[in-house]
């Protein structure tokens, strides 16, 4: 999940960003709002993290030129500005959460995580696709096998999976069915500061699948499927 | 609490009892005069009845009397009394006398002649009674001559009868029993009307308070979050309509208090929220892992500069506190020199910021003495051009012009920047506390209290801080004292 953080106080940008980092999302952080407007058009954010008294440009006209603009993603106002009229106008103006200063960072990220997750149109914290089981609140994922001839026999087993493995293998389930470009891939799980190689989704997706196979063993058929030209799907039976 | 229903019903239905009960008074007046000379011409008809049966024959006078005749002067219920004396030499004796009076001795009317027109007397029977009692010559009986033409003497032929006293009483019985009668009914009549008066009075004055009820019901309507409200004055009576006017206009001042209170509060609290925030977010990330004591080392920085800041807004809202009470400052026993502190400013400000000298022009013509505190006019002053060099377009050929003058009593420290992207509604804010052209914190440390307290400080020398704008988008604060 890519996140961008809109915040000119350098402390609370800095520590946002190492903060949501460390919580395994891929962040760009900038101080003004006018920044933040053109980060928003040229790359397709999951969440918008956006203070509201910027300057340049304030967090409520970039929040409208956002949808004016179609923008898809959720945006949460952070802000100081506390009274119900405050709160009214950033939620009507198309925010889709609000939430004030001083605020405990569980809770930003507990809100970030439901907006994304229904920026992709999922409102269950657990995704579960055929035998996987993904929970993205405590961040696991769990394989569900059941005896049968292809696979090893009855269980379920937890997978062990790096940062980068996990939020590739959330996308995926989030957009579980449809084909996801590399392109999209890349843009979704690195921010600015990530160094990506033309074949680092490749093997991301590779050492995913290892870990899938080798937790379902040879004959448990992959979940993860190659679309010739186009990305991958996350799917349970054949591509 | 007096109620102005209450005490207008109670003026108005007195106003009416106390009318109503002149009235009466004066009605039953008129009856009794009326009644009474009623009386008195039936006394006074009786008395001539009586004169005309007097006569005067043969040195003797005699009064023609015939009780079966005149039947009210006998005795009985509802009797009339009469007693008629004729002058002898030595007094007065009783030429004839009623039979109602039997053995009751009426004794003389004094006087000479006795009091004209009539009197009230006590009866014989104790009874109350009205008397007339009139003199008179009784008329000389010509030998020969018909009774019609008796006459009395001619003017200046001197008579020989005596003096003839007649006295008629007649019982006030009747007459007072009518008068009671008639008092009662003015009074019966009179305390009918009071009441019906007070009942009225009360439905007139409720009906005409109305307006007042419905003025006060919707003031009590307005509460501090409906300030915006203002009243309809537009159905209102035209009495109250000049207290609907001041009562709207009172609102739209406490409305505009309000909302510069609230302006204050939201600011101040966004303010202390933010350094809470970002000390909170250093904090829980800090925790969230394992970290180096480098990190850590930086994060106590970061803090350190974040608490820095949090005092120094602190010690500004404390400042702008204090000088908002501060009356004003006792005025020191020494003069300054303004102008010589606009120099120092200046030259402080410029120094502060690393501008070049040319980007200050100052223009004071002489030493500008006053009598006020050093320390504030500097505070005042240095802010001014500390503001006009951080936030105007500056330049060599723009520079900030610090201008130091004497008129009509006052002195005028003006400091002017050009300011083009100030608008004439930001001007109107300049002085809010907290209030910045850039919502964003200042990277430069500001928090938009300078102004603000500046103008407090200023009211506290008994002076102001004007800040004007003209067409070429010069901004021009003028701090102005009384000399």
């Amino acid at each position: 999940m890519r996140i961008l953080i809109v915040e000119d106080s350098a402390v609370l940008r800095d520590s946002l960003t190492q903060g949501m980092r460390e919580a395994g999302y891929a962040v760009d952080a900038v101080a003004d709002g006018r920044s933040g407007l053109i980060h928003a058009q040229t790359t397709d954010y999951d969440v918008v993290v956006l203070d509201w008294m910027l300057p340049e440009m304030d967090g409520l006209s970039v929040l409208s030129a956002m949808r004016a603009k179609k923008l898809p993603a959720a945006v949460l106002i952070l802000t100081a500005r506390d009274t119900i009229d405050d709160k009214v106008r950033g939620l009507t103006t198309g925010a889709d959460d609000y939430l004030v200063k001083p605020f405990a960072f569980k809770e930003l990220l507990a809100r970030v995580a439901a907006l994304a997750r229904r920026r992709h149109g999922e409102r269950s914290p657990v995704v579960v696709v055929g035998p996987l089981t993904i929970d993205t609140a405590a961040k696991a994922v769990r394989l569900t096998l059941t005896a049968s001839a292809t696979c090893k026999g009855a269980a379920t087993v937890t997978l062990d999976l790096t940062p980068r493995e996990y939020t590739l293998l959330e996308y995926l389930a989030l957009r579980a069915g449809k084909p996801v470009t590399r392109a999209e891939l890349e843009e979704h799980l690195y921010d600015d500061r990530s160094q990506v190689f033309s074949n680092s989704i490749d093997s991301a997706i590779a050492a995913l699948r290892g870990k899938l196979d080798a937790a379902g063993g040879p004959e448990c058929p992959s979940l993860i499927h190659t679309r010739r030209k186009v990305g991958y799907v996350l799917k349970e039976g054949t591509a | 609490m007096t109620s102005i229903r209450r005490k207008t019903s109670v003026l108005v239905a007195a106003s009416i009892a106390g009318l109503l009960a002149l009235g009466g008074l004066a009605l039953y007046a008129v009856v009794h005069a009326a009644l009474t000379s009623q009386l008195d011409n039936v006394l006074s008809s009786r008395a001539s009845a009586l004169q005309s049966l007097t006569r005067f024959d043969e040195d003797k006078v005699e009064m023609d009397f015939n009780g079966e005749v005149m039947p009210r002067y006998q005795a009985g219920k509802d009797a009339e009394f009469f007693v008629a004396w004729q002058r002898r030499d030595h007094g007065w004796q009783v030429l004839e006398r009623s039979e109602s009076l039997r053995a009751f001795a009426w004794p003389l009317v004094a006087g000479e002649p006795p009091a004209p027109g009539s009197v009230n007397v006590p009866l014989p029977d104790k009874q109350a009674g009205r008397s007339l009692t009139i003199d008179f010559v009784p008329r000389t009986e010509h030998e020969g001559a018909d009774e019609r033409d008796a006459a009395p003497p001619a003017v200046g032929e001197p008579s020989l009868a005596p003096t003839v006293r007649v006295l008629v009483t007649q019982s006030r019985l009747a007459l007072d029993r009518t008068l009671r009668t008639i008092a009662l009914s003015i009074g019966g009549v009179g305390l009918a009307l009071v009441l019906a008066s007070v009942a009225a009075t009360r439905r007139a004055v409720r009906r005409g308070t109305r307006p007042l009820e419905t003025l006060a019901a919707r003031v009590a309507e307005i509460g501090p979050g409906t300030l915006d409200r203002r009243l309809n004055a537009d159905d209102l009576p035209t009495e109250l309509t000049p207290i609907a006017g001041r009562l709207n206009s009172l609102l739209a001042r406490l409305d505009d208090a309000f909302a510069r209170e609230r302006r204050f509060t939201s600011a101040a609290s966004h303010e202390l929220r933010t350094p809470i925030a970002e000390l909170r977010m250093l904090l829980e990330v800090g925790l969230s892992r394992e970290r180096t004591p480098e990190r850590w080392a930086q994060s106590a920085r970061d803090g350190l500069g974040v608490l820095d800041r949090a005092q120094r807004l602190t010690e500004a809202l404390l400042q702008l506190s204090r000088a908002e009470v501060g009356s004003h400052a006792a005025l020191p026993d020494a003069m300054i020199d303004l102008a010589g502190v606009m120099r120092e400013q200046a030259a402080r400000a410029l120094e502060a910021s690393g501008r070049d000298v040319s980007h200050v022009f100052i223009d004071a013509p002489g030493p500008l003495p006053a009598r006020i505190d050093l320390a504030l006019a500097a505070s005042i002053i240095g802010n001014l051009i500390d503001n006009a060099l951080r936030h105007g377009d500056v330049s060599a050929n723009r520079p900030v012009r610090c201008n130091a003058a004497r008129d009509a009593g006052e002195t005028f420290i003006v400091i002017s920047n050009h300011a083009p992207g100030l608008t004439d509604t930001d001007v109107a804010h300049l002085f809010e506390p907290f209030w910045r052209k850039d919502t964003a914190r200042d990277a430069r440390g500001g928090f938009g209290l300078g102004l603000a307290v500046s103008r407090a400080l200023a009211a506290s020398l008994g002076g102001q801080l004007i800040a004007v704008m003209d067409h070429e988008k010069n901004l021009r604060v003028s701090f102005r004292v009384p000399t």
